[in-house]
């Protein structure tokens, strides 16, 4: 097998073959085939059969595998999955899953099924996820793991080795060991390597380091994955405010995490409501719920637009060649708006700027965009003159200035006033600031044209 | 990990400032650093950094400091800090940094860091400069460097460091932990320790944890994994973060096409390569060319370079709006309350296109639609828009009658509705077009498409009005 490519190209001819040895049910050639596969892709093989194949597969699994597996399902395929398990396999699976797996499965069930799982839950296994689901929705806490291997500072390394042998066959990393005193403080952190590395007679106290970060359970996911690729770390611990350690957060779920938030971001970039499916997968109500809502605001304030000049009907009507070029004039100064918003927004996700750099990135921003409006405005005089003499030539260009350099620094500002407002940064979509600036343009380009032309 | 070492050896309450959420910015630590550099105590600001700061946050602090004193904070950090604060630099501040230190500091530092920094940073930096930093390689280094450099940009071998672990499947669990005991120190990671056999082909891998966890006279080869999953040196930096996101691992092997080990990837290098690449997605999807350096770092001349030429492309697709509406001057002088919903239909059925396109570009991104969908996601989208048509349409009629009169309501209405509907259809197909085309379908969501719209809606209002109106 070629391990080098991605599975769903290579392994095609082994799914044919498994599938043939599933309808001659011959599990253990089923078995004997997939103990070189890994989860995710068992997880999609599983998906390419029919559901009461899928149970038959599964349940072929050595059992360790098939918890894995199972966390890489999503949404409605576990739901299926597990309604065709019996109580007794369900509460077999529960207690193999990781924690942070668990919590995750938990929180995407529908209510009743979670109700269900909880009851099937260990004692010891529920309370646990009791906790983690007490943390808010898309928090650190939600993501975090308790399973890490925890040593005494006064331990020596062979001690410490000897631990990590006992405890490392189930957590979930022990390429870094935490350092805690008596009360659970954390103290520091040392790795596999440096024990690997070290004389076995020397105190961890001696060799461990200190932990450059770490995290609340409170703080946002997102934060998580800021530090992570600031500092250049696989694990982060994460602690209550007294210091006591409660669990960590590895890199390969922040990874999934920082990916499904761009995407998110880029849907509100365009005044889409987050969708958790697929475009086909979901539903008309789906799809009509995640962008009616945006429209009809946009619309609104659009029809603000349309009362704005309806008040400039003498102008009009006096020189029609206007109307010509409203559409370069709304259309310019939203554009530079949206350049400036969303080179924003993303600095803003990555927490690359503060409101601290605001002046700063506002005098910047004054200076460009007035470059570009002079610009704009050079080209665009040519055809204004050409199509509705020397006033409108004016007219155009002095209005496609003054838009563009409005359009640039308050498409800069309107993130930073929306998080001030309590909004996500990322709502100041470049259609929300084109509609407004739509209003801004309207209303100086008619004003000069009043003005210029004496209307 | 950064490699750092705490001094714990008093009790922890006599340091309760070490270790920090990161959500607290460290403004009291910022405050004992500029008091010390203003104190010129170069010593205790050593001491201070290497005792309290970690590497990521000393780096941040050089490039908000004056060019002076930055010059004289980063003199002052131990030879081994100083290399790894110089990886975690912007581009141009290394660039300024190098110009102002001797030939000799260079050396050294270019000595210092590991390789796939080095080959990072000569990549970027101007052309004179990396001549001028290759000349002071040690002939090994330089080698290698040139080997490193000769890999595609945004591939694999760019990213990769040869500074690995590997062990032969001979050897005994406790001779393999000899060897990381050995050269550990150097390598870039120590949890994957590789298996290669004579000819340096990859055959398989063993974790950190696995030695510790097997007895010590266990043959590597009896307990490696040998499905390793491995990168080829020319793969795109997208397979790296792929496999290590689908199958949740760090660190990834790579190796030339005939299996030969070459080097390592490491998931902070890849995650960073792809977090710069999501950047540069938004920022085509406003228009804007990719720009590397933070929006705080980038010069005004920078900005203006990389969003004229979309504004002014832009401004010359309006004004063929504009010529357009110049053929219905009639029309438009006719009733001169057509104008006042212009702006209005353009924006809306623009919106509701790019809300389509972006749907469809991020299924697409993720493997779930084709081309050969597009009859399914036709009917999909007619239904949807003609929903939102409706509604919308419906919206400003009854706006359009109240405030122009009927005849407009319904004009502005019914030319709503099919602007929303055809634009909407239209930015969902275009970008499964484009992927057919083998272009970046996310193309479809740029301004530029949401501005040629803008012609067909201007085109389709006044053909409405010219219809209902009878003028």
């Amino acid at each position: 097998m070629n391990w080098t490519d991605l599975s769903n190209e290579n392994s095609l001819s082994d799914v044919a073959k498994i599938k043939a040895m599933i309808l001659a049910h011959n599990w253990s050639a089923v078995r004997e085939l997939l103990s070189d596969w890994r989860p995710p892709d068992i997880a999609d093989l599983l998906l390419e059969l029919d559901k009461p194949t899928r149970v038959l597969l599964f349940r072929c699994l050595p059992r360790e595998v098939a918890a894995e597996v199972f966390s890489e399902l999503e949404g409605e395929d576990t739901d299926a999955l597990l309604r065709d398990l019996t109580d007794y396999e369900t509460q077999l699976l529960l207690s193999l899953m990781r924690p942070d797996d668990r919590t995750e499965l938990l929180e995407e069930l529908p209510g009743q099924a979670t109700q269900r799982l909880l009851n099937l839950l260990k004692p010891e296994d529920m309370e646990e996820a009791r906790m983690l689901l007490g943390y808010p929705e898309k928090s650190v806490g939600r993501l975090m793991t308790p399973d890490y291997v925890a040593v005494r500072p006064n331990w020596t390394v062979s001690q410490a080795l000897e631990h990590v042998r006992r405890r490392g066959h189930d957590s979930e990393t022990v390429d870094v060991a935490y350092v805690v005193d008596d009360s659970w403080k954390l103290l520091g952190v040392v790795s596999l390597r440096q024990l690997v590395l070290a004389d076995p007679d020397d105190t961890i106290k001696d060799i461990m380091t200190t932990p450059a970060v770490f995290l609340s359970a409170f703080d946002d996911r997102e934060e998580a994955a800021r530090v992570m690729d600031k500092y250049d770390l696989y694990a982060l611990p994460v602690v209550a405010s007294d210091g006591v350690l409660v669990g960590i957060v590895t890199a390969d779920d922040v990874f999934e995490v920082s990916l499904e938030e761009a995407i998110e971001d880029f849907h509100k970039s365009r005044a889409v409501a987050p969708l958790k499916a697929g475009y086909l997968e979901s539903s008309l109500g789906a799809l009509l719920k995640s962008r009616i809502g945006w429209l009809v605001v946009l619309a609104i304030v659009d029809l603000i637009g349309a009362e704005l000049i309806a008040g400039f009907q003498n102008a009009i009507s006096q020189v029609v060649a206007l109307v010509f070029f409203l559409p370069l004039i709304t259309g310019c100064s939203g554009n530079a708006g949206s350049q400036s918003s969303t080179l924003v927004i993303r600095e803003l996700a990555l927490g690359e700027v503060d409101p601290e750099d605001l002046p700063k990135l506002t005098t910047k921003e004054l200076l460009v965009s007035v470059a570009l409006g002079l610009t704009v405005a050079l080209v665009v005089c040519g055809p204004a003159i050409f199509q509705g003499g020397p006033g409108v030539g004016v007219v155009v260009s002095l209005s496609t200035m003054i838009t563009v350099t409005l359009g640039g620094v308050i498409g800069l500002l309107m993130p930073f006033l929306l998080r001030k407002l309590g909004f996500d940064p990322a709502t100041s979509s470049a259609p929300l600031v084109t509609s407004v600036l739509d209003i801004i343009g309207i209303l100086t380009y008619f004003i000069i044209a009043t003005r210029v032309l004496n209307l | 990990m950064s490699g750092k070492k705490g001094d714990y050896n008093e009790p922890m309450e006599e340091h309760p400032e070490k270790g920090r959420f990161s959500s607290v910015y460290a403004t009291i630590e910022k405050g004992i650093i500029k008091s010390l550099i203003a104190e010129r105590q170069w010593e205790a600001l050593r001491d201070y950094l290497v005792d309290n700061i970690p590497i990521a946050d000393i780096a941040d602090l050089l490039s908000e400091l004056p060019k002076e004193d930055r010059m004289l904070v980063f003199r002052v950090l131990p030879r081994d800090i100083a290399a790894e604060v110089f990886s975690y630099l912007e581009p141009f501040q290394q660039d300024e940094l190098l110009r102002d230190l001797t030939d000799k500091e260079c050396t050294q530092i270019l000595a210092d860091l590991a390789p796939d920094d080095r080959t990072e940073l000569l990549a970027e930096l101007p052309a004179q400069v990396t001549a001028r930093m290759l000349d002071q390689l040690s002939p090994e280094d330089l080698e290698q460097v040139r080997w490193l450099l000769g890999y595609p940009e945004r591939s694999a071998g760019r990213l990769m460091t040869p500074d690995y672990l590997s062990a032969r499947p001979e050897w005994t669990v406790a001779q393999t932990i000899e060897h990381v005991r050995t050269w550990g120190r150097d390598s870039e990671t120590a949890s994957v320790i590789y298996v290669v056999d004579d000819d340096g082909k990859l055959i398989g891998a063993v974790s950190l944890r696995q030695l510790v966890l097997e007895s010590p006279e266990t043959k590597i080869g009896d307990i490696m994994r040998t499905s390793v999953l491995s990168l080829n040196a020319f793969d795109d930096i997208n397979k790296a973060y792929e496999l290590m996101q689908r199958y949740g691992m760090w660190v990834l092997p790579v190796t030339d096409s005939d299996g030969i080990l070459l080097g390592i990837v490491t998931g902070d290098d890849v995650f960073e390569a792809a977090t710069q690449q999501i950047t540069e997605e938004f920022h085509k999807s406003a228009g804007v060319a990719p720009i590397k350096v933070s929006l705080t770092d980038a010069s005004p001349l920078l900005l203006y370079r990389n969003r004229v030429t979309w504004l002014l492309l832009l401004s010359l697709v309006y004004l063929i709006s504009g010529g357009v509406m110049a053929s219905f001057e009639e029309t438009i002088a006719g009733t001169i309350s057509l104008v006042f919903f212009l702006p209005l239909i353009l924006d809306c059925a623009g919106n509701a296109g790019s809300q389509s396109a972006v749907l469809i570009v991020r299924d697409i991104g993720v493997g779930d639609l084709t081309l050969h969908d597009w009859a399914k996601v036709l009917i999909k989208e007619l239904t949807v828009s003609a929903i939102i048509g409706l509604i919308i349409g419906g919206l400003v009629a009854g706006v359009g009658t109240a405030s122009a009169g009927f005849d407009i309501g319904i004009v502005v209405g019914v030319s709503m509705f099919l602007c929303i509907v055809i634009v909407s259809c239209l930015g969902a197909i275009i970008p499964l077009v484009l992927v057919a085309l083998r272009w970046d379908p996310a193309a479809a969501s740029s301004p530029l498409v949401a501005s040629l719209a803008d012609i067909l809606g201007v085109l389709i209002y006044f053909l409405v009005a010219k219809q209902f109106l009878r003028l």
